[in-house]
């Protein structure tokens, strides 16, 4: 039981890691490999509005969002979806290269060293119904949770949302209807960014962040997409739940050496049986 | 003149002059100094000991630069440190170490430090044929690397079966119930230690209850330190790199787990990781090459100059008086062979036997000079010794982990 409770509280970190990889892949159909930086960008921002402003590093995490979207989107407007025009391959090259970019200047600046956020609540565990749960495991499951439903609202409900899903389904037919694609694109990305940096804010409290940390954070948030259904809230949520089981419940059975080679080995197996994802019928609802 | 003649004889002008830019390379003219190279993780996850090592080379230069320079071939001449940053990665040090000798002119190398970026520096001057000194490399892994003997880069650094020793030998300090609880990463030094731990625990009458294994870049260590806490562990050995430490840290702390002593290796060793670690890793215990209290050559001079560039006495500070005593090393080599010739300085280096601030240095016939690990404890921002060279208590070690209280 007690697995099966860490498993579901390190998905819904997961969930939350992996969102804004996610929503670009369904929206913007790219692949975003400086996710891992938006991620770390969070942890960084977040921890430079603690030593600044002071207070709680959750609350704190909101702006820091705000100021990562808002550096995103200039990067989809004026970089990446102009490049879209010229091939598939160029958008996704130049994330790299902004991954490239964004860990060298952090490393410049912050060096090397692991930063992490500090609050009361980010070494202590709470107990409910008998099982102890990391606190800020559980903090970050409740806000995957309430972000999946808000985007999932957003999306389906709004004025916005109808836009978003408009240039997701036929880009060329939303065009001519009036939608600006290079605005709603690079409001996707900012939007990404900005749950991301929630997102990288929640992995400074619970663990630490470093300059090159995104990379394995972008794998992992990968594998939740795939295993949870490309483009999908819903499956992403789901899919963060799944990794997060597999991989406590294999490292608890295996030992911690094999919790790798069971997550990436569970990717292989729904690439290979389900390719569009565990819970692509969650997708299409 | 032909067209053809032209260009053939600006051809031979320009290859002459290029040939004779290549003579001079190595090792200049009289009046050119004398280079020494070095290709330092200057960015990069092993920042901390590449600028720490280069204060300590670039120290050592001065000095003898600020002396008058160095004797070689009867002249007087001055030396010059060329330094590139290699970004912590091994290829990018590799081909440095080729392009100091090659396009800069350096007589010899100074190394980057850790067995990954070290390897590949010293396999270069064996292929260079110029003379290396590494530091920070522990001389196992460094001697495992060339089966065939190294002949022109030599190792100065602690022995990982002595360093395997100090965790037994301080915990012997405290009273603890023997049982200890590992933790260690499937990185090639955590693969190693593990094992050298594993070992030797009953030699030194401890029991291992637990031994956990993880991938590096770990975070989840959930389950792991369930295990350990249940199996009743009041030793926790542990080799992680910086970030899975803070992790393991603040899982341990969740779950209220209290070991009498905590050994944080190679995490432990980072600059400031108490703060880093919000306090968690205060008295955390870590294996250490330098400590005040050592009674090293020069120990006060260097804590008074750098203390307070490393936020305190500890492992960076050490780094930078090993970087410091190979440069040394290095030049009075140089000044004793009295040329530039590589076989003359590397038989130079071999004949070392004297104190320096990173100890006392003899080369063995396999190159390496075992220096002795010492054990630590992070109070505020000091690694005290607490355990010293001879394996004896050199002051109380405080338990239960304050940080984790």
């Amino acid at each position: 039981m007690e697995l099966v409770v860490q498993g579901i509280l390190l998905g819904g970190l997961y969930a939350t890691v992996a969102l804004g990889l996610s929503l670009v892949f369904g929206v913007i159909k790219m692949v975003n490999l400086a996710h891992g930086e938006f991620l770390v960008l969070g942890g960084y921002v977040t921890s430079l509005l603690v030593v600044s402003l002071g207070g709680d590093p959750l609350l704190l995490a909101i702006p820091a969002a705000l100021i990562v979207g808002a550096l995103a989107y200039p990067l989809q407007r004026y970089l990446l979806t102009p490049l879209m025009r010229h091939s598939t391959e160029a958008p996704i090259t130049a994330t790299f290269g902004v991954s490239v970019v964004v860990q060298t200047v952090l490393l410049l600046v912050f060096t090397a060293d692991p930063r992490t956020l500090n609050a009361p609540y980010a070494a202590s565990q709470v107990e409910v119904l008998g099982v102890g749960m990391r606190t800020t495991l559980l903090i970050a499951t409740v806000i995957g949770v309430a972000l999946v439903i808000v985007l999932d609202l957003t999306l389906r409900r709004s004025r916005f949302g109808r836009q978003v899903r408009a240039a997701a389904f036929d880009p060329d037919a939303a065009g001519l209807v009036g939608i600006d694609l290079k605005h709603t694109y690079a409001m996707v990305l900012a939007v990404a960014a900005a749950v991301s940096a929630i997102g990288g804010a929640l992995i400074a409290l619970s663990f630490s962040v470093d300059p090159v940390a995104g990379t394995g954070w972008l794998l992992r948030a990968f594998t939740v997409v795939v295993i949870g259904g490309l483009g999908s809230a819903r499956g992403t949520l789901a899919g963060g739940i799944t990794v997060g089981l597999v991989e406590t419940i294999a490292a608890a059975v295996f030992g911690a050496q094999y919790r790798d080679v069971a997550v990436f080995g569970a990717l292989v197996v729904v690439l290979l049986l389900r390719p569009q994802g565990l819970f692509a019928k969650v997708q299409r609802a | 003149m032909t067209a053809f003649r032209r260009t053939v004889v600006a051809s031979t002008i320009v290859l002459a002059l290029g040939l004779t830019a290549g003579c001079s390379a190595a090792g200049g003219s009289a009046d050119d100094p004398v280079v020494l190279g070095a290709s330092l993780p200057l960015t990069g996850p092993l920042q901390a000991f590449g600028t720490s090592l280069e204060v300590g080379y670039q120290l050592a230069v001065d000095e003898i630069n600020e002396a008058g320079g160095i004797t070689v071939d009867g002249v007087a001449r001055e030396l010059a440190l060329e330094i590139q940053d290699n970004a912590s990665t091994p290829e990018t040090a590799s081909e440095q170490a080729r392009d100091l000798v090659l396009e800069s002119g350096a007589v010899a190398l100074l190394g980057p430090a850790t067995p990954p970026l070290s390897i590949p520096v010293s396999l270069a001057a064996e292929q260079l044929k110029v003379p290396a000194i590494m530091t920070i490399t522990p001389i196992q892994a460094w001697k495992g690397a060339n089966p065939e003997g190294w002949k022109y880069a030599f190792d100065a650094f602690f022995d990982e079966v002595q360093m395997t020793d100090t965790q037994f030998q301080a915990a012997d300090l405290v009273e603890t119930n023997k049982k200890v609880a590992l933790f260690t990463d499937l990185e090639e030094d955590g693969i190693v230690m593990g094992g050298l731990w594993a070992d030797k625990a009953e030699s030194f009458g401890y029991e291992i209850v637990a031994h956990e294994e993880f991938p590096v870049g770990n975070t989840n260590f959930s389950a792991q330190v369930s295990e350990a806490k249940a199996s009743g562990a009041e030793v926790v050995i542990a080799q992680v790199i910086p970030p899975d430490g803070i992790a393991l840290l603040r899982e341990m702390k969740a779950q209220g787990y209290q070991p009498e002593v905590l050994f944080l290796e190679k995490a432990g060793n980072t600059g400031g990781y108490p703060q880093l670690s919000d306090g968690l890793a205060d008295g955390v215990l870590a294996a250490n090459w330098y400590a005040e209290g050592m009674g090293l050559d020069r120990e006060a001079d260097f804590i008074a100059d750098f203390a307070e560039q490393t936020g305190g006495v500890n492992s960076d500070l050490g780094t930078i008086a090993y970087g410091y005593s190979i440069a040394r090393i290095l030049i009075e080599a140089i000044e004793s062979a009295g040329s530039l010739e590589a076989d003359a300085i590397v038989a130079a280096i071999a004949a070392t036997d004297g104190e320096y601030p990173a100890g006392s240095i003899a080369f063995a016939d396999d190159h390496t000079a075992a220096l002795p690990a010492v054990q630590t404890q992070w109070v505020g921002g000091d690694q005290v010794l607490v355990l010293n060279a001879g394996g004896d208590a050199a002051s109380s070690i405080a338990v239960p982990v304050p940080g984790l209280q």
